[in-house]
Formats: structure tokens, C-alpha cells, sequence
């Protein structure tokens, strides 16, 4: 975006010519037509990754009040602008209403229709990082702003952002950006679609209560599955409970901590020697037992690992792999009994009572395989999302001034 | 020697195990009160053992002539204290068994009464928010004495010696100990010394040499302001002006003064509003006589409601009057208005001036046009104890050649602490630094000329003229390429692992085997 002659690093052939500063302003028009009637129309919220959404969809729960007079009225190809920032939004979103023909919104939002400049041209415009830098100058820092950002509408309409002239070569910039974001949406789609295969095998592939074979298995084996007690054969070894001031910021042993499987990236170490069963190696299971839980095989050097982490130790009846999975269709259901409270607990002597149905080692060892290679599917997949989204951001990153 | 941070605490945590049930904000009184008694005690001892033969003692010249000692005494230190009255006479009643807290009352009572003239706006009343008869002492007066008792012992373990000031060193460590954990509302009397640094070395520079220096701060808090800015100059005589208009706040920052030895005469300080009636001096015999000063220095109560009405013909607000909502530039202009021409003054403000409109866009712009405002630095948030809102120094002269403005953003330079930000003192160096070059610093500071800020409607908020955007990391292009290329293979590879798998899998009913003939069709 420093290009001295105001043209874009990458762009369609059969273009050359400079592209020019305009005031959003210039080339937009802001709406602040109110819902005088009090239509009953959906209140909308905005979401980074779905857009212009109803309240309804997206919270599951309308949080705007029955009497919609005093919200804008925004209608279908409009855009809204959401001035709370939040992670990896510094600046907030815009958005174009896509979904319905008509919704209403908080007065907080800045709402505008594109007028001189292609709408799809917008929206992958304010896809992009490049209003930014324009829009940080704007923000004033208040007392009482928190999560929302103090950006008068007057100074909104003020920001610059260069355009091509040609509004073929817009129109063509914009189609492009959203045929790639459609792509991405497919691609997630098809994770979906890889997850909801895997559940089906989940479903057909163990025994019911009530059987004692699966409805689907690898050919050849033919014999019942068993049921034991889960606390007959595996052994839930709880983690050591750390005191804040123990937790050192180096040392021997990296502390495993629930967070650390999902979004924290933060380590403590110990230098503490204990007793062998309080480490886990790489290859051993794990399962996380408070707020977020479920089987993890830990892959990765020598650790403690911390209370609210069970190591889980297998008897000589069990797989890995095939145990990872008999978890892995426990807490499934285990999600689907709690009605949809964040704060999941399950007690050690909750899990040991389970009665699971277990069959002979190969038959075992040929089902765990094959749900590996299925998660790693999936993996793969999601990964390929990533990939997409890498890519979108690349081209962003290269086709506008 | 000074306390090392480590006898600070000590004193701090000796304190917090004495409190007992009294508030913090009132505790502080009665310690700060019993150490200034034992500052005033030990300087009245230095004088007399400078001013008596060897064969003298202070009871036999009192009991000689007391009027002429006393005035003696009063003449040189502004106060007088009776022999056997003194701080070490309360210790060595206490060690002795014949302690009552009568002695404390006595002593403080005699004391008001031995004030010299000229020295009454120094010491009048200093000891009053020191209530000896409180309930929260004891109940009766045995307990309230043994409490009294306590803390003396406590004090008199805290050495005092002549080379540095650690009494006033020690008094402004425990003012900031009680703004810090006296919950919001307390902590209005203090700054961070942190700022008080930026602002006293940006006022001082260049002129630590002065023989004559005045300095004014029309919010005085406890003083440190004053204090810091002081401690810039070198040389020549320092007066000291301050308005404070809570009571208890004004005799902290007399005391604060006192004990870091600035001379009495040398102190100017008046308990009352700096926005209801000018001061110092303002109007004498109907003519407006504002005194100007060499510095002024305020960090004031951020958008104080004021009243606002008839102010019109204020000398002070000709600029404009601040709305009654938001005192912030009735402040500004009130420190202004008592600058000399070759003054410098430096005020902590909201961030909101710089870019609220109405009657202060109005005098903003004019300030701009006379040529006022030199440097705005924007600081991080949390940095003061009482509020965590996001503030500014902002610089100004009477009399500037240029008309242009540095912008300085050090709003992301800081240690974080547990419940507020600290700045280090690299940080402090490179905003002084940086305030006194007046140059451009990438992402940091920017000198703006009138043009950009006219261009700008006269709003001044810090990101229209300091870029601190940074530029999104760019794509790896390469490296993307090798992931998508690795990706399709593997996926492509287990795929086909699956699907061969699948093809072992048989159902063992009719129903199944459908099921099963559908999904193995899937990743096909």
C-alpha cells in the first residue's frame, strides 16, 4: 500500500491506469432512516465471520427490545459499520446486509449505501486491511468507551480510500475476492461434511447398550465385544495442583496446563522431581477433565502435567487409538445431556462407573487405525481452510492502493 | 544514607500490622503527623545545640527568660517548642512508664500557640487532622494512649540523619503507598513520580542555574509536583506556590515541603478554590495583580464539574469558559494566566481535550493561534492511582516563535503491573529526549506545523498526526505454496488409506450394510 503511483501491486490485465483518492463520503451515503413504524423486522448484530446476521440466529436470543422504532432500518445491499473492536478486528467490521431484505440495528452502527463505487468492490475493500490506517486517525480514546470504539459518524464519512476509474476493473476486483471467499466457505463446508462421516462410523461401528456387536465392522471378526467398568480397565491419574508461586518461568519441566491445549500460549516449568506417574511422555493420553474436556494424546517432550488433567493409563485390554475414539464418542454425548452450559465437570468416579463395550485386541487395534486416519483427515482439511484464508489475505494484501 | 526500598516496605508492613481498624485515608494522618512532630523536634534540637554554650541547656534558658527564647526560636524556624516537649520527650516518657496521651495533646496545643507571625500560613493548624480524642483510637483514653504509644515507638525507630532528607524521603514513599491502596478515591493527592520527572525536567531544562526560581501549582495535591521540579534546580532560592482546596490535602503537601527542607519563608501555599477567586494575589485594590511564575505544573481532578456561571469577565478565562461539566481548561487557563512571558508550564490533562468540540474546540483554537501549545505527550493508560482513563502533558508558553506542535505518543511504552502500568525508565529518558530535540521520531513523534493542524480542524487527538500503524505481516507466498501442495498430497494419500480401509468394513444387518454401501461412497 505505498505505491507512490497510487496503483495496485497486483491487478487484472488490460488495466494500467492510476487509481484516485476519494472520501468514503464521495462515492457513499449514509443511511439514518429509523424504523418509524416499528416493522417487525429481525434485529441484526454483526459477526466477523457471518456478516450482517439475525440477533435470533446468532446468539440463539433477541437482545434488541420489542419496539424497534428508534434502530435504523437497514435494507438488503446496505452496509453497517460496528465500531467495537474485538480479537483481530482492531477497528471493527463492515459489512454488507446480504441475508434478508430488510432488518434493523442499533443506532451505534454507521450505516451507508455505496452510490459512486461497486458495492462487491466494497465489501472486499473492508474484507481487507487497508481503511485501517484511516480509521485509527479517527478513533479518540474516551473514559467510558470500553469495547466500543469513539469514532464520530461526521469523521467516518471523511476517511480516504483509492479506487480504480473503471468500473469494470471494481466490478471484476470484486467478483474476483468473493468467488475465493466462496471457496472458503466450501472448504469449511466440506470439513463438516468430513466430520459428520466420522460420526456416522461413530455411531455404527460401537455396540448400543443394549448390543453386544456393532452394527458395522471390519470384515472377519465375528466375536462379542465384552463390557467392563471404565475404572476396571484404565487408571485416571490426577495431575499435581500447583501453587501459583511454585509455577517458575523456567526450569527442568515444561507444566502442562489445561489451557495450554487450546489458546494458551503462555508455559510455566517446575523444577520439582516427583513421583514418574505425575509426567507424561509423548504417545500418552491425557484427558481434560474441567471447563474444556475431552481425550488428548500428547505429542510433544517430557511433562508435568497439572491438576485437571487425568493421565490415562491403559490396562493390557485396551488400544490407544481405539480408547482415544471410545472417549472421543463418550464426550459427544456427554455434550449432549448438558444443555449447553460452558462449565462441564465430570468427576473421576463419574468416568470410572462408565460400562464401555470392548472387543479383542486386533479388531481394536484395525478400528483405532482407522479413525486416526479419519481425524487426520480432518486435520488436513481444516488446515487447507487456513490455507485459503492465507491466500485471501495475500491478494488482499497486494490488490488494493 | 537514604532508606533502601527494602526499609520502606519494612516501615510500610510495620504500619499495616499497627493500623488496626482505622481507614487507611484516616491512619495516614495521625503517622504523618507524629513523623512531621519528630522533624520539627529534631530541627528545633539542631538549632538550639548550635546556639547554646556548653554549660547551657535549653530548660535553664527557657526557665530564664521563655518570651525571649521562645522568640528566638520562632525567629529562626517559625515555631517554638518547650523544653520537655519534644518528640524525643515523648519516647522517653513512654520509656519510662509515665506516658498519657495528654502529653501529645499538651505539646500540639502548645506548639499552635508558639507560631511566629509571619509564619502562621505555614504551620497554622497543620496538626488538625490529627484528632487525638477519635473513638477510633480507643475507647477511653488508656487504650487511645497505648495506641498513641505504638506508634511513636514505631517512628522513633526510624532514623533521622543530616545529609539527606529521609524523613521526607520516607513521607512521600508512604503517600504513595496510601494513594495506592486507598481504593480510587484517595489517591487525588498524588502523582506518580514517574510523571512528575517528564514534567519537572521538560520545565527546568536549561534554566537549573536561575538565581530566582518560582514555581505554581494551582492543584497542589501533596506537593510532589513542586517538589520534583525543585529538585531540577541547583542553585539560587526556590519559592514554592500551590493552591489546594481540601483541607487535609493542603497540610500533607505543608508538611511534604517542610520535611524536605524547604525553608518556611520559601513556602506560599493557601487552602482554598483555585477556580472560585484568582490567586496568588489576583485582584489588590480592584486592580488585577496576578503573580507570574518561572513554572507552572498541575496534574488536576480530570473533568471536574465546576460552576461556570458569570465567568465571563474573569480575566483568567478571556480564551473562553470552560463548560460546567469538564473544568480541564479552566485549569489550563487559570496556570496560563500566572505565567511570566519567558515562563514554561506543563498540566496533565484528559485526552478528551484534545479533540472535544464546543466552547473548548473554541479554546483550543485559540490557544493554537496565540501560539501556546508546544508539545502534547500522550502517556499511557493506568498510570495514576485514582483513575485508569488514558492521559496527556501537554506544554505550553506564553510567548513562542513558532507556531508549530510536537506530538509525542508514548501510550504504548510501559511495564505492566498487576493492576496499573508503570513507565520504566527508558521510557521516561526517551520522552524527555524526544520533548527537548523536537524532532520526528518514526511511529513516535511528529512536529506538526499549523498548516497540518488547521488542515485537521484544529483536533488535536495524537493519532491524526503520529502514525503508530503497524503493517500487516505479509504472506509468505512460497511458503504457502509448499503447505497447499504438501496438504493435497496427504489428503489425497489418506483418502485413498480410507477408503481402502472402508472397503474391510461389512455390515451385519440389511439396514447397515445400506448405510455402510452409502458412506463408503463419500470420499470417493
Amino acid at each position: 500500500m505505498t505505491n507512490k503511483k497510487n496503483v495496485p501491486e497486483i491487478r487484472f490485465e488490460g488495466f494500467s491506469g492510476e487509481w484516485v483518492e476519494k472520501k468514503l463520503g464521495e462515492v457513499a451515503k449514509r443511511i439514518i432512516r429509523k424504523n418509524k413504524n416499528n416493522e417487525p423486522l429481525p434485529p441484526l448484530t454483526i459477526s466477523a465471520q457471518y456478516g450482517l446476521i439475525s440477533q435470533q440466529t446468532f446468539f440463539d436470543k433477541q437482545i434488541a427490545s420489542k419496539d424497534t422504532t428508534g434502530y435504523f432500518l437497514i435494507k438488503k445491499g446496505e452496509f453497517a459499520y460496528n465500531k467495537s473492536y474485538s480479537h483481530g478486528y482492531p477497528w471493527g467490521t463492515i459489512k454488507r446486509l446480504d441475508k434478508y431484505n430488510k432488518g434493523v440495528l442499533s443506532t451505534l452502527y454507521i450505516v451507508f449505501k455505496a452510490t459512486n463505487i461497486s458495492s462487491q468492490f466494497l465489501i472486499a475493500y473492508y474484507d481487507s486491511n487497508c481503511w485501517y490506517r484511516e480509521v485509527s486517525k479517527i478513533a479518540t480514546e474516551g473514559a467510558r468507551n470500553h469495547g466500543l470504539l469513539n469514532i464520530s459518524p461526521l469523521d467516518f464519512f471523511d476517511t480516504k480510500l483509492y479506487l480504480s476509474i473503471e468500473d469494470s476493473e471494481q466490478a471484476k476486483i470484486g467478483s474476483f475476492l468473493s468467488n475465493i471467499d466462496n471457496l472458503l466457505t466450501t472448504s469449511k463446508q466440506k470439513t463438516e461434511k468430513l466430520k459428520s462421516l466420522k460420526k456416522a462410523l461413530l455411531q455404527k461401528m460401537f455396540p448400543s447398550e443394549k448390543q453386544s456387536t456393532p452394527d458395522i465392522r471390519f470384515e472377519g471378526f465375528i466375536d462379542e465385544w465384552n463390557k467392563y467398568r471404565l475404572g476396571d480397565v484404565v487408571n485416571f491419574i490426577n495431575g499435581r495442583a500447583y501453587k501459583q508461586h511454585e509455577l517458575l518461568d523456567n526450569g527442568k519441566y515444561p507444566v502442562l496446563r489445561v489451557g495450554n491445549f487450546y489458546t494458551n500460549e503462555k508455559w510455566y516449568y517446575s523444577d520439582l522431581e516427583l513421583p514418574e506417574k505425575n509426567y507424561a511422555d509423548n504417545g500418552d493420553l491425557l484427558y481434560t477433565w474441567s471447563a474444556s474436556f475431552g481425550p488428548h494424546i500428547w505429542k510433544g517432550k517430557k511433562v508435568i502435567f497439572h491438576y485437571h488433567i487425568w493421565k490415562v493409563e491403559l490396562s493390557e485390554k485396551l488400544k490407544l487409538n481405539f480408547t482415544l475414539q471410545i472417549l472421543e464418542a463418550d464426550k459427544s454425548q456427554l455434550l449432549n445431556n448438558t444443555n449447553g452450559s460452558t462449565m462441564i465437570h465430570v468427576t473421576k468416579a463419574e468416568m470410572e462407573n462408565k460400562i464401555i463395550s470392548i472387543p479383542s485386541i486386533p479388531e481394536q487395534t484395525r478400528i483405532g487405525q482407522l479413525f486416526a486416519k479419519i481425524d487426520e483427515l480432518i486435520a488436513m482439511s481444516e488446515h487447507k481452510s487456513q490455507k485459503i484464508e492465507e491466500l485471501k489475505k495475500a491478494l488482499l494484501q497486494k490488490m488494493f492502493v | 544514607m537514604a532508606l533502601s526500598a527494602k526499609d520502606k516496605a519494612t516501615v510500610w508492613q510495620t504500619l499495616n500490622d499497627t493500623r488496626g481498624k482505622i481507614e487507611p485515608s484516616e491512619y495516614k494522618n495521625y503517622v504523618f503527623g507524629v513523623m512531621f512532630y519528630k522533624f520539627l523536634s529534631e530541627k528545633a534540637q539542631k538549632w538550639i545545640d548550635g546556639m547554646l554554650g556548653a554549660d547551657e541547656s535549653w530548660t535553664e534558658v527557657w526557665a530564664d527568660d521563655a518570651e525571649s527564647a521562645a522568640s528566638e526560636m520562632k525567629s529562626e524556624l517559625g515555631y517554638a517548642i518547650k523544653p520537655g516537649e519534644m518528640f524525643e520527650d515523648w519516647q522517653k516518657a513512654i520509656d519510662t512508664g509515665e506516658f498519657n496521651i495528654m502529653k501529645v495533646s499538651d505539646s500540639i496545643n502548645h506548639f499552635n500557640q508558639s507560631i511566629a507571625e509571619n509564619a502562621k500560613s505555614v504551620f497554622g493548624g497543620i496538626f488538625d487532622d490529627m484528632d487525638l480524642t477519635s473513638s477510633r483510637l480507643g475507647s477511653n483514653a488508656a487504650t487511645r494512649t497505648s495506641t498513641m504509644m505504638d506508634w511513636i515507638n514505631m517512628i522513633s525507630k526510624i532514623e533521622n540523619d543530616d545529609s539527606t532528607d529521609v524523613l521526607g524521603d520516607l513521607y512521600e514513599y508512604l503517600i504513595g503507598m496510601f494513594a495506592a491502596n486507598s481504593g480510587a478515591k484517595a489517591g487525588e493527592f498524588y502523582t506518580p513520580h514517574q510523571v512528575s520527572d517528564i514534567m519537572a525536567r521538560i520545565l527546568t531544562e536549561g534554566r537549573e542555574n536561575l538565581d530566582d526560581y518560582s514555581l505554581y501549582d494551582p492543584a497542589l495535591g501533596s506537593g510532589s509536583l513542586l517538589l520534583t521540579t525543585a529538585s531540577y534546580v541547583k542553585s539560587g532560592k526556590v519559592s514554592y506556590y500551590g493552591q489546594e482546596v481540601i483541607t487535609t490535602t493542603f497540610n500533607l503537601a505543608r508538611m511534604n515541603l517542610l520535611m524536605h527542607g524547604v525553608p518556611f519563608y520559601n513556602v506560599h501555599i493557601k487552602n482554598g478554590d483555585t477556580l472560585e477567586d484568582d490567586w496568588p494575589d489576583g485582584s489588590v485594590n480592584g486592580i488585577d495583580s496576578p503573580r507570574m511564575f518561572d513554572a507552572v505544573m498541575a496534574n488536576p481532578p480530570y473533568s471536574l464539574k465546576w460552576d461556570n456561571t458569570g465567568r465571563e469577565d474573569d480575566p483568567r478565562f478571556r480564551a473562553g469558559v470552560a463548560p460546567k461539566s469538564k473544568a480541564d481548561y479552566a485549569f489550563l487557563l487559570h496556570g496560563l494566566y500566572h505565567l511570566k512571558q519567558n515562563g514554561r508550564m506543563a498540566i496533565v490533562l484528559p485526552h478528551g481535550v484534545l479533540f472535544r468540540g464546543a466552547a473548548e474546540g473554541k479554546i483550543r483554537e485559540l490557544l493554537l493561534k496565540e501560539r501556546h501549545i508546544k508539545t502534547i505527550i500522550g502517556l499511557p493508560e493506568k498510570i495514576f492511582t485514582n483513575t485508569g482513563i488514558p492521559t496527556i502533558i501537554m506544554v505550553l508558553e506564553k510567548n513562542r516563535e513558532s507556531d508549530d506542535v510536537l506530538f509525542i505518543d508514548a501510550s504504548k511504552g510501559f511495564e505492566k503491573q498487576k493492576n496499573s502500568n508503570k513507565l520504566r525508565q527508558e521510557d521516561i529518558d526517551k520522552i524527555i529526549t524526544t520533548a527537548l530535540e523536537r524532532q520526528d521520531v518514526d511511529k513516535y513523534a511528529h512536529v506538526a506545523s499549523m498548516q497540518e493542524i488547521i488542515d485537521n480542524d484544529y483536533n488535536l487527538n495524537i493519532p491524526r498526526y503520529v502514525d503508530t500503524f503497524e503493517e500487516e505481516v505479509p504472506v509468505d507466498a512460497k511458503a504457502l505454496l509448499s503447505d497447499m501442495r504438501e496438504i493435497n498430497k496427504e489428503e489425497a494419500k489418506l483418502t485413498a488409506e480410507i477408503n481402502q480401509m472402508m472397503e474391510e468394513l461389512v455390515g451385519t444387518n440389511p439396514d447397515a450394510q445400506e448405510t455402510l454401501d452409502l458412506l463408503k461412497q463419500v470420499l470417493k
